[in-house]
């Protein structure tokens, strides 16, 4: 589903060379959930980045589904995207000039949908992290644990293979953050989604089937869970 | 996608009202400047109403000749003029002459109407010389030597405004003063100060026809093309010998035309770098001000190329929302625009206003379009991961 090989990021400046990767080999099958930890600064969100075609490796070769990411067009890589990941951000990302119903439309504004399909399919996404009642309102409207159930329709939306969440909970109190675990969770089971997480909350790895850490752009530890 | 992009514009409004009224000011300078410059253009596209060319003008001043000798002198010149064959036609004028500086203006009447308009005294080869077309009725003629009435000729635009039609004109009085006139031909409008002018009430204008004795006039002679040099000194020679006393002044009405138009470009090249200046300060605005809204979404555009979308997309989007933002300050500039024509402000006609509106929308829209392409093109190429620490 996801296999990571070899992968480098190096951030160059004019007298810096920083390392982010180094040499990072990783496979996540299909339907797995898996968390990344590690301390801040050690390269989990540049990783998460490179598997979301958000950021390119330095070297190495990223496989998603079965297609070698290499030499794709940038109009290619926005359509693998929007077909096949979704997105979670720490920071929400919404968009609070558009209402909750049109920021969850947003990944199908670029498919060949009519407005109509588009709608019921928000609708559905919303209704699947308790929303329902509140498409019409905008982000700021919303407590920060809504907001980030919008992302996660938003992210599904599209009905994507693969979900990237990076710190997901991580500007959530605990209950609000296992409400949205349980979400994640529950699309794991339930639909079979691949999902990639970053966080920095170990009690939310361990309701994963795997962590990995990682320390200054190397994996140091993996750790499969039976649950 | 469009429906969006007006959501979502609407939605940010207070935000964008600085842009808003950046349009709307725009859109009401441009709007001027194409005002003015159709009136201009249209002026100078409309027909004169009357053939300039090959037309030598002889200024006539008898200084101190005894009255008696003066009338015996002109019929002279006349019997003189018509002895040259190579002469197509000549006529004498009051000093109202195309592209002259001279205007005489009278107030004239019906029952209902009333009326100013320019006054031309004439005689019975003034068309013929000037090739004025004679819409309705007759031109002078030696018929109206011995008429009981006072005969005159309108303008196409005078009859009309006195009678509703040129063909209603014939026949019909008008007054000026106690003096009561009969219209016997309506003619085009005669644009005698040149063609950035539109004449007194739009075009008015009113021929009699006059004995020339009175006032100094002016002979106009239409000359064959090829014999026009040679013929030249020939006529000066022989006037002078017909008139010793007389100061007689020469010139080609092309040449006073040149004149004339030289000294209307001169505003009008004015106005036009003042307009260009505005013209690129609209510009320059904009694109302030669309770089700056743009520069300021890029947390918003990472959003939206990790959702999927391209670099492409992001660039139409982008200049998308600021044609949708255009349009919400033009509707409200077209409110005011759309108000010039229907008042009929300025006695401007109505094509010239619709014309600066379209042209003003198209340049605000071809604007919008030039100063958000480069900007969007370079926010939609940031990098994914960057735009979104911008959030």
């Amino acid at each position: 589903m996801i296999s990571l090989q070899n992968v480098e990021k190096v951030y160059q400046t004019t007298s810096i060379e920083t390392v982010a990767l180094d040499g990072i080999n990783l496979e996540v099958q299909q339907g797995e959930f898996l968390s990344i930890m590690g301390p801040s600064g050690c390269g989990k969100s540049t990783l998460l980045n490179i598997m979301g075609l958000l950021d390119e490796p330095s070297a190495g070769d990223v496989i998603l589904n079965g297609s070698k990411i290499t030499g794709y067009s940038n109009k290619q890589l926005a359509r693998f995207r929007n077909q096949n990941i979704g997105f979670i951000f720490q920071s929400y990302h919404l968009i609070n000039d558009l209402k909750v119903i049109d920021n969850v439309e947003l990944p199908l504004l670029y498919r060949n949908m009519s407005r109509k399909e588009r709608y019921d399919l928000s609708v559905e996404a919303l209704t699947k992290v308790g929303l329902k009642n509140r498409i019409d309102h905008f982000p700021n409207q919303l407590s920060g644990g809504q907001r980030q159930r919008v992302a996660i329709a938003r992210a599904i939306v599209g009905k994507p293979t693969i979900i990237l969440a990076d710190e997901p909970t991580g500007n959530l109190d605990s209950r609000m953050g296992n409400e949205i675990m349980d979400i994640l969770l529950k699309l794991n089971e339930e639909e079979g989604t691949t999902i990639v997480m970053v966080t920095h909350d170990e009690s939310m790895a361990l309701k994963t089937h795997r962590l990995a850490r990682l320390f200054d752009g190397t994996w140091v530890e993996e750790k499969a869970f039976q649950h | 996608m469009i429906r969006l992009l007006f959501k979502l514009i609407w939605n940010q409004r207070r935000k964008h009202f600085g842009i808003f009224f950046e349009f709307f000011f725009s859109f009401l300078v441009l709007f001027a400047v194409f005002s003015f410059g159709f009136s201009y253009l249209k002026q100078y596209l409309s027909p004169l109403g009357f053939d300039y060319k090959d037309i030598w003008v002889v200024e006539l001043d008898w200084n101190d000749t005894p009255e008696e000798e003066i009338s015996e002198t002109l019929t002279l010149l006349k019997n003189q003029m018509l002895s040259y064959g190579q002469i197509e036609t000549f006529s004498f004028s009051g000093k109202n002459i195309p592209f002259s500086t001279s205007s005489a203006i009278d107030e004239f009447s019906t029952e209902g109407e009333q009326v100013d308009a320019d006054v031309f005294k004439v005689d019975d080869r003034f068309a013929e010389l000037f090739a004025v077309n004679v819409q309705e009725g007759r031109w002078f003629g030696e018929e109206d030597a011995v008429s009981t009435y006072s005969p005159v000729v309108l303008t196409a635009s005078m009859a009309e405004q006195l009678f509703g039609s040129t063909a209603a004109a014939i026949e019909q009085q008008v007054q000026l003063r106690e003096q009561t006139l009969k219209v016997v031909g309506v003619v085009d409008n005669f644009r005698y100060r040149g063609e950035f002018s539109r004449g007194v009430g739009g075009g008015n204008g009113i021929f009699f026809r006059k004995d020339l004795d009175s006032n100094p006039p002016i002979l106009m002679v239409k000359v064959d093309q090829e014999a026009k040099a040679s013929l030249e000194a020939t006529i000066r020679q022989d006037l002078r010998s017909i008139a010793p006393g007389w100061v007689i002044e020469t010139n080609y009405l092309s040449d006073l035309r040149n004149k004339k138009l030289r000294s209307a470009l001169v505003p009008l090249a004015i106005v036009l770098i003042i307009s260009g200046f505005l013209l690129v300060n609209v510009a320059l605005g904009l694109f302030g001000l669309l770089w700056q809204s743009i520069s300021k979404r890029r947390g918003e555009i990472g959003i939206r190329k990790s959702m999927g979308s391209s670099n492409t997309e992001i660039t139409i989007q982008l200049i998308g929302e600021m044609l949708v933002l255009a349009s919400f300050g033009l509707i409200i500039g077209l409110f005011f625009a759309i108000q010039f024509p229907i008042l009929n402000v300025f006695g401007l006609s109505s094509s010239v206003y619709v014309g600066a509106i379209i042209a003003a929308v198209a340049s605000i829209y071809l604007l919008v379009i030039l100063c958000a392409y480069f900007p969007s093109n370079q926010a939609s190429k940031l990098p994914i991961a960057n735009a979104l620490r911008f959030e």
